[in-house]
């Protein structure tokens, strides 16, 4: 009898966006008159985790609740890193900038075996951006 | 406070987190709003859309946030409970100069309503909540000791600089809440480390024995701290000083590096052979850095006012008049009489400043002075007889055929005046132009008069150009304010003013003068067009004054810049005397005052006078003293709120009385207005106390 095969995965990498929770509802930016406390929350869109052998698994969560801006609409573009991902629909115009945080749980070798598998991923997968 | 009606927060992703609870910021003006129909003040009724009495179930304390971000409409926040707000307020540096809505740092704390005069009734210590430092609408310390002043201030943390390596860094920089207080005999600065704060419903005995609690390194880290302590003194000004208990704060630069105050003192001061040892009331300037330990400056204070008077005095001819009764054939005079004749001129001038109140803008320190420069001349005409003993005939004129001369033959002419009395003076030609303002601040469009006093016509007053073609004097000669409230720091002011003008004082005498009388409540603030908002105005009935009387104390008013009076002046044809060319005497007094600011400003003055009657000249209608118009306990005027927010919107609301005698209240908002405060529910709407944040 043959062991399973196990994968042990980390994170590599997570975008995230900020939204703040207020007693309005989400914003990714606040209201100048907003008259309410709130929590600063950090919203993962897509998550990454990768093992040593160079495996990975990218996890997408565009499906968020939308934030609405200083004008309290909803909608406008959504970026990753500056470059535009995709659009939520609404009257809104305001964009979403979302960030990619690393984690440091990878060496740098192994990092770039994985950031070349993940430009592989991507193109035949199409993973936008 | 907790997040409520919260909806769309169901995050999908599983790996969000919370990275920050920010409370609610209060970025406006906590009031307190009443009326006749709800005297206790309002609670919010969700239900209702018209403020309710109190004992309704959002609680029996009564309040009501309102703010005005940039840019927007003033806006009420309705929160149940109730807020912690003091009646001075430290503004700190911005929160984030990138999030200007976030406004600054903000602390209030207990003290006096007119910000940096004596309240009557306000004792700091006559109540617990003295000690308590409030920011948001929270207790956010108390202190050991009554609060003069309190700030925020950011400095090294003592656990950084002693941090061996061991272990994770320590931050290295802390917020403090620093105060200073006064244990009865000093003045002591503490601070303790910012964390934590309560409200209202939670502000229990238990929290405040513990917030109160001194500085143990093993048993009470995050105690009071103390930086230093100082019995404060002016013993540099003086001998037997005596620095009187604290009526006022002490105010924090923006940085809470350094704070001010000023307070009233009494010491002795030698002021020369003339005056001799004086003891002497006056206020003092005392300054105090931090850092880590607290340092006290005495800056004393301006030298006062000094007052320089020039007297000269020019003997004109002897004036001679001759009588016979009833008259005579014979050319021979039946009784001569002579008057030495002295035309007397007088110059008084006051200049200088002294310093009342203390504040910082930024972290500049500014100081709030009274002004004067006062200007007064006087010109008068002194005759004293030096005839012979008069024939008995004399005194039986009242029925001369002849009386005054009027067969014209030279006898019996008319004497200079009240001919009955062998000695006596003219009345005085009085030129007055006085000035005394508040300064305080970098606008100097406006001056802020305490008092004002000139003879000269209204447009003069009003504009400060002379009217050199004015027929008539308007001599608006009084004028006192008395403020309720000044906050240097925009600036704001309120005042009540007191106003009297003569009117219609003619050249040549002769005619009714009218006194019109007015008081005023006035409202200065400098981002509503730097001008003075006057919200009520009481006019009194005019009192006609008789043409042989003349308004309290001040002979006939001449125009400022026709005096002194050089001889024959056309508009007043002195048909009786004529300038001589010599002079009897030379003058010059010169000293400094205040001597006591419980007096009144010096109206008397040694004089050549003394050699004919051995009294003193007076110089008429003395000035008020300073701690009448700035301390007025009479006028019952400082019961309100006032406050000015980050963003330099203004809140007041203030008692006065009105024209009828009856009481009203003044409430304003700068920038517009807000419905559901403003609007009056029932009569007589008020919404003090006021707190900022």
């Amino acid at each position: 009898m043959s062991l399973p095969v196990f994968e042990y995965f980390q994170e590599y990498f997570r975008v995230v966006g900020t939204v703040y929770a207020t007693d309005e509802g989400l914003f990714k930016e606040l209201p100048d008159d907003l008259a309410s406390s709130y929590i600063e929350v950090e919203v993962v869109y897509r998550i990454c985790m990768a093992n040593l052998g160079g495996e990975i698994r990218v996890y997408d969560f565009t499906n968020n609740p939308k934030a609405k801006d200083k004008e309290r609409k909803e909608g406008g573009k959504v970026t990753i890193d500056g470059t535009e991902w995709f659009t939520e629909d609404g009257p809104g115009t305001t964009t979403l900038n979302l960030g990619t945080k690393y984690s440091s749980v990878f060496d740098e070798g192994t990092k770039a075996k994985i950031d070349m598998v993940l430009s592989i991923a991507k193109q035949r997968d199409k993973i936008e951006p | 406070m907790t997040l409520s009606n919260l909806y769309g927060f169901n995050l999908l992703s599983p790996y969000g987190k919370v990275t920050r609870y920010v409370p609610l910021e209060y970025k406006g003006f906590f009031l307190h709003p009443k009326s006749d129909a709800a005297p206790e003040g309002w609670t919010y009724d969700p239900a209702g859309e018209q403020p309710e009495k109190p004992g309704k179930p959002s609680g029996d304390k009564p309040y009501r946030f309102i703010g005005k971000p940039p840019a927007s409409a003033w806006s009420c926040v309705h929160t149940p409970g109730d807020f912690f707000y003091g009646e001075i307020d430290w503004r700190g540096p911005v929160k984030d100069s990138e999030a200007a809505h976030r406004g600054r740092y903000r602390v209030s704390f207990h003290g006096p309503k007119s910000r940096y005069f004596t309240e009557p009734g306000f004792f700091y210590g006559s109540d617990a909540s003295h000690n308590n430092v409030y920011s948001e609408g929270r207790c956010i310390a108390v202190a050991p000791y009554p609060v003069l002043g309190a700030c925020l201030s950011e400095q090294t943390n003592p656990a950084f600089t002693a941090w061996d390596g061991t272990g994770p860094t320590p931050p290295e920089k802390v917020w403090y809440v620093l105060v200073v207080c006064t244990d009865g005999s000093q003045d002591m600065v503490y601070r303790r480390p910012l964390g934590g704060s309560v409200r209202r419903a939670q502000y229990t005995d238990e929290y405040r024995a513990s917030a109160m609690r001194l500085y143990n390194a093993e048993s009470n880290p995050q105690g009071w701290e103390v930086l230093g302590a100082k019995a404060l003194n002016t013993s540099s000004q003086g001998t037997a000083c005596e620095v009187h208990r604290p009526t006022t704060p002490w105010f924090f630069n923006e940085s809470g590096t350094e704070a001010a105050c000023v307070r009233e003192c009494s010491l002795d001061v030698d002021r020369g052979a003339l005056l001799g040892m004086k003891r002497r009331s006056g206020y003092n300037l005392f300054t105090v850095k931090i850092d880590s330990s607290a340092s006290f400056t005495d800056l004393r204070n301006y030298a006062g006012y000094s007052t320089t008077i020039d007297t000269s005095v020019e003997k004109l001819p002897e004036y001679r008049v001759e009588t016979r009764y009833p008259y005579s054939e014979s050319n021979e005079p039946i009784a001569e009489h002579s008057w030495d004749i002295y035309y007397l001129k007088q110059k008084m001038r006051c200049q200088g400043r002294y310093t009342i109140g203390v504040d910082y803008v930024g972290d500049s320190m500014r100081r709030i002075d009274i002004v004067a420069d006062i200007n007064r001349y006087r010109a008068q005409y002194m005759y004293i007889g030096t005839d012979p003993a008069p024939h008995p005939e004399e005194y039986s004129r009242n029925v001369d055929s002849n009386r005054w001369d009027i067969f014209g033959d030279g006898f019996n002419e008319l004497p200079p005046s009240e001919e009955e009395t062998p000695r006596n003076i003219s009345s005085a030609r009085v030129g007055v132009d006085d000035r005394v303002y508040l300064e305080f601040s970098d606008d100097t469009e406006d001056l802020h008069w305490i008092y004002r006093r000139l003879s000269g016509s209204r447009q003069e007053f009003l504009t400060g150009v002379p009217d050199t073609a004015a027929q008539y004097l308007y001599f608006l000669w009084k004028l006192n304010t008395y403020p309720h409230h000044l906050d240097v720091r925009t600036p704001h002011l309120l005042t009540y003013v007191e106003e009297v003008a003569a009117e219609d004082l003619t050249l040549t005498g002769g005619a009714d003068v009218v006194l019109r009388t007015v008081e005023a409540e006035q409202h200065y603030f400098v981002d509503n067009g730097k001008d003075y908002k006057v919200f009520m105005e009481r006019k009194k009935p005019d009192d006609n004054i008789p043409a042989s009387g003349y308004p309290l104390g001040v002979g006939q008013g001449w125009l400022y810049d026709r005096l002194p009076l050089p001889a024959g002046y056309p508009q007043n044809p002195d048909p009786i005397y004529a300038l001589g060319t010599h002079t009897a005497g030379y003058k010059d007094v010169s000293y400094t005052f205040p001597d006591d600011l419980q007096d009144k400003w010096p109206n008397t003055v040694p004089s050549l006078l003394e050699a004919y009657y051995g009294t003193y000249y007076t110089v008429d209608d003395g000035l008020l003293p300073i701690t009448e118009q700035t301390q007025s306990i009479a006028k019952n005027l400082r019961n309100g709120g006032y406050g000015v927010d980050d963003f330099r919107n203004a809140a007041v609301s203030m008692e006065y009385t009105d024209h009828e005698n009856k009481t009203k209240y003044y409430n304003y908002l700068s920038g517009g207005t807000l419905a559901g405060v403003t609007s009056a529910y029932g009569e007589n709407l008020k919404f003090y106390s006021i707190g900022v944040s």
